[in-house]
Order: structure tokens, then sequence, then C-alpha cells
């Protein structure tokens, strides 16, 4: 008897799908005729169901125990050694996902009920944001690697209309196009990592793979130990594989060197942010590698790339964080640097670790976006932190809340930040995998993202309003008066978006202890929770007291950042100006995050250009050169047979008709019409007939 | 050469024959022409008679040239009549001028 989950698996993902279509086809109308409210309940209702059937199947997945659960709808194709089925995966790290996504989609959802009022386009955003949903569950449900890049296609997609969804202006199309090409380059080094993966597989494995979809992770899972030995070109193909797929991951979940697309992705509405460019999309790269990570273990060098690029991603980003005034870019930032923490934890081959904080980051990141989004909201879509200031005594819901999910990112215990940050830290440093340096750059990071992270809040929420005082140069106090009647009043945000907001800042708050490490006497229950899929937890014995010493340095790093924000920002506030003036060339070269996207214009986006004026002038002068010159080829010898052509054979039949009517001309000035005459001939004939007649005889 | 028996008389037919000819050749007058057809239908009737009296021993050549000159009178008159239509017609009986037939 199949259970619920093995039958009906697939609705989790076919709500979204219809909320999409729904809104996409009939949006327009619906909207016009019912009013925006429907198009919101349509598009979080589908959510709410698809987040209720993923807590049952997170409850049924823990109640197996961990065992996969597969929902089989169809066949997608099958041609030759090739079959590939459409089958959904429920196992302990794919419904961990599934509650990220559609528990945090929803509360998005909700919120951007409020957020997106009034929007033209609200339908259509509807639309978007649910696709992008059920993109997503395709992405992390898929039960074989290339359904998971469907997925992969899909949110890539998504994200690309959604930020470039006010394409009335030319920057958010140009950030979408950015978005969209970034994440192609990535996709094009991870599908030929799937080709590769299949290629070798399917020779090595042979018979084995007889009606068996290669692709397929249980496959993969399997028999992946088979291409263990093989090289290519030389070098581990395992290694190249793995870098290949990992090269996807970077663009998704945007890591040095394709990082550039997420700051820019901002232009997109606030919601889309959180939800994409924090909580869902971009952790992608961390899912399809502790998707493979049984791949990745066969690889060492890989995983050193990937920690590598993760702890280098970490700091660059974090410093970059520090100048931003971009309430948003600066949450952008922060993301690629978390991000970067991530790959990190994969990096080192502790990928429960990577995946908790995942789950921590969603809820914190979603918290801050959407915090970030009512302040934008409250500030009448400001978004520049220079202009902000005291906001906590307008808005103290969102200024508590934000606080809180600071407070989680800076990594202060017991807060959700603390624990999965603490845990990549000390893997990084422990694991056998790990390295010192590795420790060191996620050290420096927490400090540095403790400093950027309070500098955002000192700057946002205390002090005076520094906008009013810019603009209107009025007395604080006939503001508070008039506030109500004041157009440009900054008043707290309506319920749709302050709940959500709670409820993530609780999470924030609360989801790290599903994974309080031994040494602080829990039990890590979240990597036991995925050892199924990520191979086994063990316990270790004894605490190696170095633990507690990474544990507290790490805290007195974030507590120094935010002492020296709280110095340079409330304390001493012309202080960080001073300092810009005397240390004018790094300042500079930071607040233009290091210059990457001019390198990269000049390097990639130049040299595409001039590459394609090379092959312009190519075209232009050698192709058709010899396309113009065979023309001029083929036409002589055209004009060649044409003259011959008029001359000879039509001077042959011109010929043979003239001459025809010559002797027709001729001939028919005998036939005189008298009939004399031609009795005169017959005399004469008979005549001369005689003679000779009588010559002869 | 002898003129007896059969040939002087083929002699007088000959030259009756040619007289007649020449004159259908060269008259342009349709009457003309007509004196003509007539001399070469009597060379021929001549022919029948004289081969009929002196060489068949019968009366069966005699009997055609009897035939011809009722055909030549018969179609004398019908030719004369058509003539007299022709005439009132065109006003002229010259042969080269009446090319109405020919298409």
């Amino acid at each position: 008897m199949k259970s619920f989950l093995e039958s009906y698996g697939f609705l989790i993902v076919l709500f979204p799908l219809l909320g999409a279509m729904v809104n996409g086809l009939f949006g327009r109308r619906l909207q016009a005729k019912f009013g925006e409210k429907l198009i919101g309940w349509v598009a979080s209702g589908a959510i709410l169901f698809s987040f209720l059937l993923s807590v049952a199947a997170f409850i049924t997945v823990t109640r197996e125990d961990g065992r996969a659960i597969m929902n089989h709808v169809y066949t997608w194709l099958e041609a030759g050694s090739l079959k590939v089925e459409v089958t959904f995966l429920f196992d302990p790290l794919s419904t961990l996902m599934l509650l990220i996504i559609t528990g945090i989609g929803f509360l998005i959802h909700v919120y951007s009920t409020a957020y997106m009022k009034g929007d033209h386009g609200f339908w259509r955003y509807f639309s978007y944001l649910n696709l992008f949903v059920f993109s997503m569950l395709v992405l992390v449900l898929g039960e074989n690697a290339l359904l998971l890049f469907v997925g992969w296609e899909g949110v890539g997609l998504c994200s690309y209309l959604l930020i470039g969804f006010w394409f009335h202006e030319k920057a958010n199309t140009t950030a979408a196009n950015k978005a969209f090409i970034v994440n192609r380059v990535g996709d094009f080094g991870f599908i030929v990592g799937l080709f590769l993966l299949y290629w070798l597989l399917s020779a090595a494995a042979g018979p084995l793979a007889e009606g068996k979809s290669i692709l397929s992770f249980s496959f993969l899972t399997e028999h992946a130990g088979l291409i263990k030995d093989s090289t290519l070109f030389g070098v581990s193909a395992v290694t190249i594989i793995c870098l290949c797929l990992f090269v996807g991951a970077t663009g998704k979940s945007a890591q040095i060197p394709l990082y550039v697309w997420l700051p820019d992705a901002m232009a997109g509405p606030t919601p889309v942010s959180a939800l994409i460019h924090a909580a869902t999309m971009v952790t992608a790269g961390v899912y399809m590698i502790g998707r493979l990570n049984f791949l990745f273990s066969m690889s060492s060098t890989a995983l050193a790339v990937i920690a590598v690029i993760g702890a280098a991603t970490a700091l660059f980003a974090a410093t970059m964080g520090c100048l931003q005034n971009d309430i948003k870019k600066v949450l952008a930032y922060s993301t690629v640097s978390q991000l970067g923490y991530m790959f990190l934890a994969m990096g080192v081959g502790a990928f429960s670790a990577g995946l908790f904080h995942v789950m921590t980051h969603a809820f914190f990141k979603a918290c801050m976006f959407l915090g970030a989004g009512s302040v934008i909201l409250g500030m009448h879509h400001e978004q520049d932190i220079r202009k902000m200031g005291g906001l906590r005594k307008y808005m103290p819901r969102t200024f508590a809340t934000f606080g809180l999910a600071t407070i989680a990112i800076m990594g202060i215990p017991p807060f959700s930040g603390f624990f999965s940050k603490d845990e990549i830290l000390w893997q990084a440093y422990s694991s056998e995998h790990g390295h010192p340096v590795l420790w060191l750059a996620g050290f420096l990071t927490a400090g540095i993202t403790a400093f950027y992270m309070s500098r955002l809040v000192f700057l946002t929420f205390f002090g005076e309003n520094r906008r009013r005082q810019a603009a209107h140069d009025e007395p604080h106090v006939e503001h508070e008066t008039h506030g109500h009647h004041d157009a440009h009043a900054i008043k707290e945000s309506p319920a749709a978006i302050t709940t959500p907001l709670m409820i993530l800042a609780f999470f924030s708050i609360t989801a790290g202890l599903a994974g309080v490490p031994e040494a602080l006497g829990g039990s890590n229950r979240i990597a036991e929770f995925l050892s199924p899929v990520l191979g086994h937890h063990v316990p270790s014995g004894e605490h190696n007291p170095l633990e507690y010493v990474l544990m507290v340095a790490s805290i007195g790093a974030a507590l120094a950042g935010v002492g020296l924000s709280y110095f340079f920002y409330i304390y001493r506030p012309g202080f960080p100006a001073a300092l810009a003036e005397k240390f004018k060339l790094f300042y500079k070269l930071v607040y233009n995050k290091y210059y990457v996207d001019e390198i990269y214009g000049a390097v990639f986006v130049s040299g595409t250009k001039a590459l394609s004026k090379g092959l312009a002038f190519f075209d232009k002068y050698a192709v058709d050169l010899v396309v113009n010159l065979s023309g001029l080829a083929v036409k002589t010898q055209a004009r060649i047979v044409g003259w011959f052509d008029a001359r000879f054979v039509d001077g042959a039949v011109n010929f043979v008709a003239d001459s025809t009517l010559a002797l027709g001309d001729n001939l028919r000035k005998v036939q005189t019409g008298r009939v004399q005459a031609y009795i005169l001939v017959l005399l004469l004939v008979v005549a001369l007939g005689i003679v000779v007649k009588i010559i002869l005889v | 050469m002898e003129l007896t028996g059969i040939t002087s008389y083929l002699i007088i037919s000959f030259i009756l024959f040619l007289a007649g000819l020449l004159t259908v050749v060269s008259k342009r007058n349709i009457i003309g022409i007509f004196m003509g057809i007539e001399l070469i239908l009597n060379s021929a009737a001549l022919n029948f008679a004289a081969f009929s009296r002196l060489t068949a021993r019968s009366l069966e050549g005699q009997m055609v040239s009897l035939f011809v000159i009722v055909l030549a009178a018969a179609e004398a008159a019908i030719a004369l009549a058509l003539l007299l239509a022709i005439y009132k017609r065109y006003r002229d009986i010259n042969a080269d001028n009446l090319t109405t037939l020919k298409w």
C-alpha cells in the first residue's frame, strides 16, 4: 500500500504552479474585476497548501527515520540509454529545504500583499512569485540531476523576471540582464558537469545502467564510485565534474567570481530580494553540493577549491558591505558573505553544518530583508541609510525584529546564527579538510559582519532622523504633532508586514536550537536528522577544549565589531569620515567594491564587444570578400554562358527558323495561283521529258 | 516517215492538243481559255474515233467521241451561263483579275 506522500507528493509542487497559472493567465481580468485581494489570496493560498503538505511530508520523513520516499509521477523521456523520470524525492534534506521554501515563501507572500499594494502589475508579481516557488520546489524535490537542472533554470528565469519587474526603468532591466547572463555562465559549467557525469558514468556502469535512470540520485549514490579512478586529460574526472558543478553553484549562489549579479539584483521589489536573493534561490548551490555530497567527497581537490572560494567570498564580500550606503546593498553583500560561509562549510566536508547555516540564514536574512522593505516603505522609497536614522521611534516593531535578526547574524549566543556559524568555524578548523587559515578567514568575517550589520542598525534606527534635517529642516516636535497628516510622515507598516517579521524574528532566535553542538550539551539534532543523506554524523565522545576557545574568540570578534561600529557611528560620528580621508586610496577601493564590476566590464563585457567587433570586421572584410568574389566569379561565368547561349544556341535555332522562312518566302513566288502558269510548267516538264527520252534513245 | 494508218490521225490530234494547250496557257480571256479546252477535248475525241476505227475494230471509241461532244456542249452551256453571271457581277472576264475563289 502506497503512502499518501508516495502517491500525492507532487501536489506540493503542483499548487504553486496552479497559482502561477491562474494569476498569470487570468490575473489581469481577476484584478480588474475582484481587486488585488483575490490575487493575493490565490497566490498565498497556493503556497499555504504547499506548506501544510510540506509539514506533513516532514513529519512523515521523521517517522520513517530518514528513509527516502519517492513519488514517481511519469517518465519524462526515454531515448536509448537515457531515461529521465519525473520523480519527487522526500528525504530529510529535501523536506528541510521544503519547509524553508514554503514556510518563508508563505510569509513573504503575505508580506508582499501589503508591500505591493497599488502596483499595476500586482497579478504579474504574484504569478512570478508562485512560479519561482514552483521552480525552487522542483529543484529541491527533483529526484534526478536533470529535474534539478529544470528547477535550477526555472529559478534563474524567475529571478530575471522579478529583478526586472519594474522594467520601465532601464537600470532594473540592466540588472535583470546581468543576473541572467551571469547565471547562464554558471549554468553552462553546471550542464557541462552533468554531461561529463552522464558520459563517464554510463560508460563505466555498462550493463548496470540498463533501463535505469543514470542521473537519478539513487543511482548516483550507489554507483558514483565507479568513476572514482577515471581520468580526463590526466586529471581526476571526479574533480573536473565537481568543479564544473561548482561553477554552476558559484553562479547561482553568488560566489567569487560570479557574485556580481546579486548586489545589482536588489533592483527588484524588496520581498523578492528576501525570497530569492536571501532565503531560497541562492541556497540552491549549497543544496546541490549537499545533495551530491558523495560525489564531492570523492575529490578533496574540489573540496579544497570550494572551501577557499567560500572563505574568500565571505571575507571579501564582508569588507565590501562595510561601506555601502544603500540598505539593500549592505544586506546583499551580507548575503554573499554568508553564502561564503556555507560554501566554506561544504568545502571542509561539513555538509550538515552548511545546510544548518542555510536554514538559520534563511530566517534571519529574510527577516532583515523584509525589515528593510518595511523601512523603505516607511521612508517612502528611500534606500540610502545616510538619510535615515532614529527610526526606532517611528517603527518599533520593525526595529525590534530587525535588531533580533541582526544579533542572530552577528553570532551572539543563543541566537540561531551563533550555532550555525560556530559549527562552521569549528569544522573549518578541525575537520580533515579544514585548515587554520580557513578558520581565520571565517573568524575575521565574523568580526566584520558584526561591524557592518551594527553600522546598518545604528545608522538606520539610532540617532536623529537625518532625512528631515536635510530635506525640510523642520523642528522635530512639529513633526510629532502633525505626523499623522504629514504625507511624509514615517509610520509603522501594517500588520501584514509586521506579522511575518515577528514570526521570522522568532525563528531567528530559536532556529539555532535545532543544532546545538555536543560541546554545549546539545545533540546536534539537525546533523542527526540529515545523516541519512549527508553521511553519518559521528558524535565525538570527548570535547576538544579548543572548541570552547574558538567559540569565545568568535563571540569576542563579534562584540569587537559591534563596539567598533558603536564608536564610529554613535560615539564619534565624525570619525569615519576622518578615517576615510586618511586612508583615501583604500577607502575608495573598498567603496567602489574593489572595482570588480569595472574590471569585469573592461575584461569581459568590453572584451566580448571587442571580440564581436573583430569578428564583425573579419566578417565584413574576409567572409564578405570571399562571398563577393565567388559572386563575381559566378556572375562572369553566367555572362559568358549567356553570351554563348545568345550567340550560338539561339543563333542555331534562329538560323534554322530564318532560313526556313527565307526558303518559304522564295518558294512562295512559284505558287502564283494562276492555273495557266502551272499548266505551262507541266507542259515544259513534259516537253523536257520527251526531249530527254529522245536524246537518250 | 510514212503517214499511213493511225499516225496521221495522231499527228493531227497532237497538233490540236498542243494548239488547245497553248491557247489555255496564253489566253487571259476566259472565253479564249474555253476555246482551248474545246480544242483539247476534240483532239482527244479524234484519238478515240481513230483508234476505234483503225485498231479496235469496234464502235466503243466512237461512242466515247459522241459522249465527249455531248459533254463538251453541256459543259459549254454551263460555263457560258457562269460566264454571263460573272460578267454581270464583275464587268470583267479576265481570268487574272477574277481571284475571289483563291481564298
